[in-house]
């Protein structure tokens, strides 16, 4: 049974391109334009996997990643963060809304599919 | 003594009838001639003629005879009265002066031809000490005088007497009991009854009284005119009623006349200045009428034509008749005038200096009273200028400023603000900022002087401030402005790289298709190269992150960059050279940064140095200190006239403007990064060919920061560009 990523991105080609990327090496992906969409959907689906872009209109995506992380059940779903924010700064205020991995953009689309390999290698061992 | 007595009865009594003696033996004569005549039976005779003829001629005779016995003893005893007369008034004159001898209070001393004394009177007795007895014989000279008697006086005083003439003079004597006396001594030469010399005879006065009252006036002389000299004071004396001036010899000094020249008033009027003549004249003239004392000081000109300022001083001596003279002194006070005249002239030009500066100028007295302020203060508080009259304390001021809301930081807590301005103005070394409710903003400078004045100034930085708040403004834009569009330019390369790095995967065995792809990657990956300088750039100049420095070793920094490019310098096999022994080269640094620049330039030389070649490290401790690492390749250099655009942003060589893949901002960064560090980057040509590129460092100072990693704190995004790319000139 294939792997669900669930990616929130405001931007429908960012959107496109991990789709695209995702479905090349047989993920199943769902898809959220905004935040507050993601939330549900997140909470609908119960993907194995969230993408989430930072910056977007309405809720960004700090305010999704905290969310997620206090939220009993959806806490366990790993995180992975993209932003075109690169700073050191950015990564630790990404790190601390409780995601597991920060991409910058622009990122290699094998960097992304390693990434999320290797997180759901490890959430499904339990690491 | 019957006989005696007798003698002398028989002497008065002829003394007292000696005038009558020639009359008797006249008498006596003519009697006995009479008698002669009778015994010689004279009638019987005379009666012939020849018969008298005898008696008559012995009668005659007889006469004749007893008139000249009694003629000459009458001469004789005339003669003997008159001697005797003569001898009589003479005792009598000699007893008199032998008296006053005696008597007299002058000392008389009587000398032998040599000097020796044959007499002294009483006087001479009791003035020296020494008796008649105890003086026979002596010299008045052995025995008087003494050590502290004048020796000139004593040699004249033998001169004369060897000479056998008189002498007149002063001389200081010492009594038997060693009192020490002058005396004023009249030596006369001492003849006797012959008019033969034979001896002297002194007649001395004590003068010690005189002696002392003249030695007395001579020092009290002395000493008014050594202090008149030295304190350049000189006296005056005017005589009111016959309007005669005398002036001592230091007032002649200071005039530069003769001294004792004795000038008259209008002598006087003529070197002053003429606007002080009249005044001058006045007081002299008012002596008489005010008798009051003055003092004045007035411009004079010396005989010798010197400028002189003078201070002149009069006080009224009154006699039975009232007053009598002005006395009065005068000092040259020249000196004093022009040090005096040079201060106030310094005093107006300092106030004219301040008056004319253009910040603000204030002084306060030690009790916090206004002084002076100069009418830049005035202005720029112009809202409490009112209060800013001279005597007015600081705090009068400052309340008349806060009433009109002049201090914007003051508003609404004005008595808690007034509390803390005093207490900084008070501590007298103040530098703060100051908001006026005109929107100014004042720098307040205030110090205290070592005597307790307040010195303050107040410097208008309004347009300074708002000139570095725009900057600042602008700076912040600046930096966000390329933040932004830096941001916003690599989401959407994420497209570009993303879709075509999936595009060549998914173009499967179509190898235009790939290139297709693989073109727009490398446009893609050029672009985010230079959206990461950007980035860079920005945030160097963004102030707001200082670079984290720690202890580095700039040489093995060196080293990790080129064990990093190995593949680079393989591929066009070149060899790096490090100088031997690698030296080590403690800085103080931000390795991260550091790399990035050693990267940079090592790029640019791994590009232009010819296949093949050399490419040398140089590092050294620097000539002034600190770390300094060179790279050189053997490639064609850098043209000369480039040598100082090439940090510039933006600029591209000529040589590689090739399409090469340069940002242009390469070298940019590495500037403001080796700046950052208090650092420089030099280019030069190599002697021989080839670029030199040269770095430095300052030293590493000897506390120990903490290694910093080669892990940036602002480490630019992983997807950053390859080495190669990174590079620019």
């Amino acid at each position: 049974m294939a792997h669900k990523v669930l990616t929130i991105e405001d931007q429908p080609d960012i959107r496109r391109l991990i789709r695209m990327t995702l479905e090349f090496k047989g993920f199943e992906v769902i898809e959220a334009g905004d935040g507050r969409t993601g939330l549900d959907l997140a909470r609908q689906a119960q993907p194995d996997l969230i993408l989430l872009d930072v910056m977007m209109p309405g809720m960004d995506g700090l305010t999704v990643g905290k969310t997620l992380a206090q939220d009993p059940v959806l806490c366990r779903i790993p995180v992975v963060m993209l932003s075109a924010l690169g700073t050191a700064a950015d990564k630790s205020a990404g790190m601390a809304a409780g995601v597991q991995a920060y991409l910058v953009k622009p990122f290699s689309p094998w960097e992304l599919l390693e990434k999320v390999g290797q997180l759901i290698a490890s959430a499904r061992t339990g690491a | 003594m019957t006989a005696p007595g007798t003698s002398d009865r028989l002497r008065s009594w002829l003394d007292r009838h000696r005038r009558r003696v020639p009359f008797a033996v006249l008498a006596g004569g003519v009697a006995l001639d009479l008698l002669a005549l009778g015994f010689t039976d004279l009638p019987g005779r005379l009666t012939t003629p020849v018969q008298l003829a005898g008696p008559a001629l012995f009668l005659a005779g007889g006469l004749l005879a007893s008139g000249l016995l009694a003629l000459l003893l009458h001469w004789q005893i005339h003669a003997r009265q008159r001697t005797e007369t003569l001898a009589h008034d003479l005792s009598a004159d000699v007893e008199l002066l032998a008296l006053v001898a005696r008597s007299t209070t002058n000392a008389v001393v009587v000398t032998d031809l040599r000097g020796r004394i044959t007499w002294i009177n009483a006087a001479c007795e009791q003035v020296t000490g020494y008796s008649l007895a105890e003086s026979l014989g002596r010299s008045p000279g052995a025995m008087l005088q003494c050590e502290a008697s004048d020796r000139t006086t004593r040699l004249r005083i033998r001169q004369a007497l060897d000479a056998g003439q008189p002498f007149r003079g002063d001389i200081l004597n010492r009594s038997k009991a060693g009192r020490l006396y002058w005396i004023n001594i009249d030596i006369q030469l001492l003849h006797d009854a012959q008019g033969r010399h034979i001896g002297f005879i002194g007649i001395n006065s004590d003068v010690t009284d005189r002696r002392q009252t003249e030695h007395a006036l001579r020092v009290s002389q002395a000493f008014l005119h050594n202090t008149g000299r030295i304190a350049g004071v000189g006296g005056w004396n005017y005589d009111l009623r016959n309007g005669s001036l005398q002036w001592t010899e230091q007032a002649c000094a200071i005039l530069e006349v003769a001294a004792g020249h004795q000038p008259t008033v209008a002598e006087c009027l003529d070197r002053c200045a003429p606007e002080f003549r009249q005044q001058l004249d006045q007081l002299l003239a008012q002596g008489l009428d005010t008798a009051s004392a003055w003092d004045l000081e007035l411009p004079v000109v010396t005989v010798r034509g010197q400028q002189r300022w003078l201070r002149v001083v009069a006080e009224v001596e009154y006699d039975d008749e009232g007053p009598a003279r002005l006395v009065g002194a005068l000092q040259d006070v020249t000196t004093r005038r022009l040090v005096e005249a040079e201060a106030h002239r310094n005093a107006e030009l300092l106030r004219g200096a301040i008056d004319t500066i253009d910040e603000a100028f204030v002084l306060y007295d030690p009790d916090d009273r206004l002084v002076f302020c100069n009418d830049k203060y005035r202005a720029i508080y112009h809202t409490s200028r009112e209060a800013m009259v001279p005597g007015a304390s600081f705090e009068s001021i400052l309340r008349c400023g806060l009433q009109h809301g002049q201090y914007r930081e003051a508003v609404g807590r004005e008595e808690a603000w007034l509390a803390e301005r005093l207490a900084q103005h008070r501590s007298g070394n103040t530098t703060l900022i100051q908001h006026l409710d005109d929107g100014r903003v004042l720098r307040i400078l205030e110090r205290r002087m070592p005597d307790g004045h307040l010195v303050g100034f107040r410097i208008d930085i309004t347009d300074l401030v708002r000139a570095t708040e725009a900057a600042e403004r602008a700076d912040r834009a600046k930096s966000e402005f390329i933040g932004t569009i830096s941001h916003e330019l690599r989401t959407p390369l994420q497209s570009v790289i993303g879709f075509s790095e999936l595009g060549q995967v998914f173009a499967g065995g179509q190898p235009q298709i790939q290139q297709m792809f693989q073109d727009i990657l490398s446009g893609g990956q050029r672009m985010l190269t230079l959206v990461n300088a950007l980035l860079d750039v920005s945030k160097i100049d963004g102030r707001g992150e200082a670079l984290a420095l720690g202890h580095a070793d700039l040489v093995a920094l060196a080293a990790e960059v080129v064990h990093e490019l190995a593949p680079l310098l393989d591929a066009r096999q070149l060899q790096v050279q490090w100088p031997q022994p690698r030296p080590v080269l403690p800085v103080r640094a931000n390795a991260f940064r550091v790399q990035q620049v050693v990267r940079n330039v090592l790029a640019n030389a791994i590009r232009f140095a010819p296949p093949g070649s050399c490419i040398e490290i140089q590092a050294r401790t620097g000539h002034e200190g600190g770390a300094w690492l060179a790279v050189r390749d053997h490639g064609p250099g850098i043209p000369n006239d480039e040598l100082d655009t090439i940090f510039e942003a933006f600029v591209q060589s000529s040589r590689t403007r090739d399409g090469s893949g340069g940002t242009g901002l390469g070298l940019t960064i590495c500037r403001k990064i080796m700046r950052a560090h208090g650092g420089r980057i030099e280019a030069a040509n190599a002697d021989g060919g080839g670029a030199l590129i040269s770095l430095w460092l300052p030293a590493a100072p000897e506390s120990g920061l903490p290694a910093v990693a080669a892990v940036p704190a602002d480490a630019a995004p992983p997807a950053s560009a390859t080495p190669i790319q990174a590079a620019s000139t």
